[in-house]
């Protein structure tokens, strides 16, 4: 068990985060913060007090699964809590989970969603409300068996001048997932969805990405990187430009590993008012020949030069990587290198 | 041991749909220089693509023979690892791949490294992606850096001085030189070269050895470089046209 969460950023010895909460099938495993500037709770026992959230939720069980996280105000928590929900006997596991960054505090997440059987069918809900002036970065790091089922829907509140900063890889897609995430900016604040799919054979997986400009001078970027060695990947990303003097980039890149698989990338750009200013490059196709040859003409052989390729194509831009992840990218990389 | 380091026969290649090279000849010994003139679209470069084994060139006849054996069928990068290094005309710029870490790839001495950024002036581009907003002089001496440090015994130079100015072809020429061991005497020299130019400006500064002129995808002359460029120089290619014909040639892409 401890190698899967291993792979999905969750380690064993916590030294490194400021807080842990681990959810096997049906229970939490381990809750614990290592700061006291960061409260978790599981979300069944917070909904009492947080009454406020009901709105937001809608209906859940009694006994909802997951968990409720909140960063103080003020708080600069430098190591990340860790989060890990892990599928090993029971087929169904549904997690809500609610992360809240009080006014002026900085937290990060990484969270990592993998299994242990067959055909395990993973519903996972977030909600994060990143208050005035905090900031919140979230790395997702998904690892699935090839015959499951996953779908995932995250809402994301970002106040005044607040930030928050998304990575999401997938390192083993599994048969069917659908990814969505919306984010609504305030005046000032600053949304970054970065996504990193690998897409093997017979894995259809789709990826919303949405981001509302709402407030003025709210800005934003979606990164999405797609690879697919077989796999269908459609990509939907859509940006509107709400309120004054908003700006938004997306980028939309993809390479096909062979002829099996497909991407599918629809960027969308909507600007409602005058003064917003959003543009979107998009591009797919395969590993370039020419880049391939002159790497190889250096005596580098062909699994190495695609390798090379594919981790700068990853590795381009999403510049702010924590090293945990890197652990992540290297695997899926490596991954490719021994397909090549 | 074989008599020539690269020996090329009665050489035809297609590039795409079009047959380009049509039993073109040439044999280099070690320590050789050989300079390649001629017009554009005359095939140079794709001589070069079917030494280095480039994709989309297609060898339909003849032999390449580095060291005796035939090159053909043999991968671009199994050739490298032979002893062929190529400088490109026109390398591409790749995301996400600095400069640094390709050049650890291909030689592991950090000293190595550092001393030659230092001489081509390329310090300051180590922590770049590769060839990313390099200008056209900044490109062509990462080429020549990637070169030094793969140590080939056969260096391939494709136009290793268009686009770039005055200045940085005096740096750049100053590693050729190096590269090539241009400051021993003929003779003593150990490392070949083909070098490719249509401008022929970094001949000023070389010290090479023969000179051939490509038409019609064959190599016509093969005599002293500085005396076919001087002529090139003062005529173009016109008089190579003249020179072909006064000798029974009929070469087709003449005026």
């Amino acid at each position: 068990m401890d190698g899967k969460l291993n792979l999905v950023g969750y380690d064993s010895p916590k030294t490194q985060s400021s807080g842990s909460f681990l959810v096997v099938d049906d229970g939490i495993a381990e809750m614990q913060s290592y700061s006291d500037k960061l409260e978790i709770l599981p979300l069944a026992k917070s909904l009492e007090k947080e009454q406020w959230l009901k709105e937001h939720l809608g209906p859940v069980p009694k006994k909802v699964l997951g968990f409720f996280v909140r960063a103080l105000p003020d708080a600069k928590i430098e190591k990340p809590l860790q989060a890990c929900f892990f599928m090993k006997e029971k087929k169904a596991q549904v997690i809500h989970n609610v992360f809240v960054a009080e006014k002026n505090s900085q937290v990060h997440l990484i969270s990592g969603c993998t299994d242990d059987l067959v055909e395990g069918k993973h519903t996972g809900i977030s909600l994060f409300f990143v208050r005035e002036n905090a900031s919140v970065s979230v790395t997702r790091i998904h690892h699935w068996s090839p015959d499951a089922s996953v779908f995932s829907k995250s809402s994301v509140f970002v106040g005044k001048n607040a930030v928050f900063d998304s990575n999401y890889i997938v390192i083993n897609s599994p048969k069917k997932e659908q990814a969505h995430s919306i984010a609504r900016v305030d005046d000032g604040g600053a949304v970054g969805f970065n996504s990193i799919i690998f897409s093997r054979e017979n894995s259809d997986f789709t990826i919303s990405d949405k981001i509302l400009l709402e407030g003025k001078n709210a800005r934003a970027e979606i990164i999405s990187r797609a690879i697919s060695d077989g796999g269908r990947i459609l990509t939907k990303t859509y940006m509107a430009g709400k309120g004054k003097d908003t700006r938004g980039h997306l980028e939309c890149d993809g390479i096909l590993l062979n002829e099996k698989g497909s991407i599918h990338a629809i960027p969308e750009l909507e600007a409602v008012n005058p003064k917003t200013n959003l543009s979107h490059e998009a591009g797919i196709g395969r590993i370039s020949e020419t880049e391939l040859s002159y790497l190889m003409a250096r005596g580098i052989d062909e699994a190495k030069a695609k390798s090379l390729i594919v981790k700068g194509f990853l590795d381009a831009k999403i510049n702010r990587i924590p090293p945990n992840l890197q652990k992540a990218i290297d695997e899926l990389v490596g991954k490719i290198s021994i397909q090549a | 041991m074989a008599k020539y380091l690269l020996e090329i026969r009665d050489l035809w290649v297609d590039a795409g749909e079009k047959t380009i090279l049509k039993g073109l000849n040439i044999s280099v010994r070690e320590g050789e220089s050989h300079v390649i003139f001629g017009p554009n679209g005359t095939g140079k470069s794709t001589l070069i693509g079917a030494i280095m084994g480039l994709p989309n060139i297609k060898v339909t006849k003849g032999d390449i023979l580095f060291r005796g054996k035939s090159l053909l069928g043999i991968l671009v990068d199994e050739r490298a690892r032979k002893g062929i290094g190529i400088g490109f005309q026109h390398p591409p710029a790749i995301d996400g791949i600095m400069l640094r870490k390709l050049l650890e790839i291909i030689n592991s001495s950090q000293a190595e490294i550092k001393r030659i950024a230092l001489a081509l002036k390329l310090g300051r581009h180590l922590e770049r992606d590769l060839n990313k907003g390099f200008s056209g002089g900044e490109v062509k001496a990462c080429e020549i850096m990637q070169l030094f440090l793969q140590n080939p015994d056969l260096v391939l130079l494709d136009e290793p001085d268009s686009g770039v100015d005055i200045e940085n072809i005096k740096v750049i020429s100053k590693a050729i030189r190096e590269l090539l061991q241009m400051n021993l005497p003929i003779g003593k020299r150990k490392r070949s070269a083909i070098i490719i130019t249509h401008g022929g400006n970094i001949l000023n500064y070389l010290d090479t050895d023969v000179g051939h002129v490509m038409i019609d995808g064959k190599l016509k002359c093969g005599a002293d470089s500085r005396e076919i460029f001087s002529k090139i120089k003062k005529c173009g290619y016109r008089d190579c046209y003249k020179c072909l014909s006064a000798n029974g040639e009929k070469p087709s892409g003449g005026k």
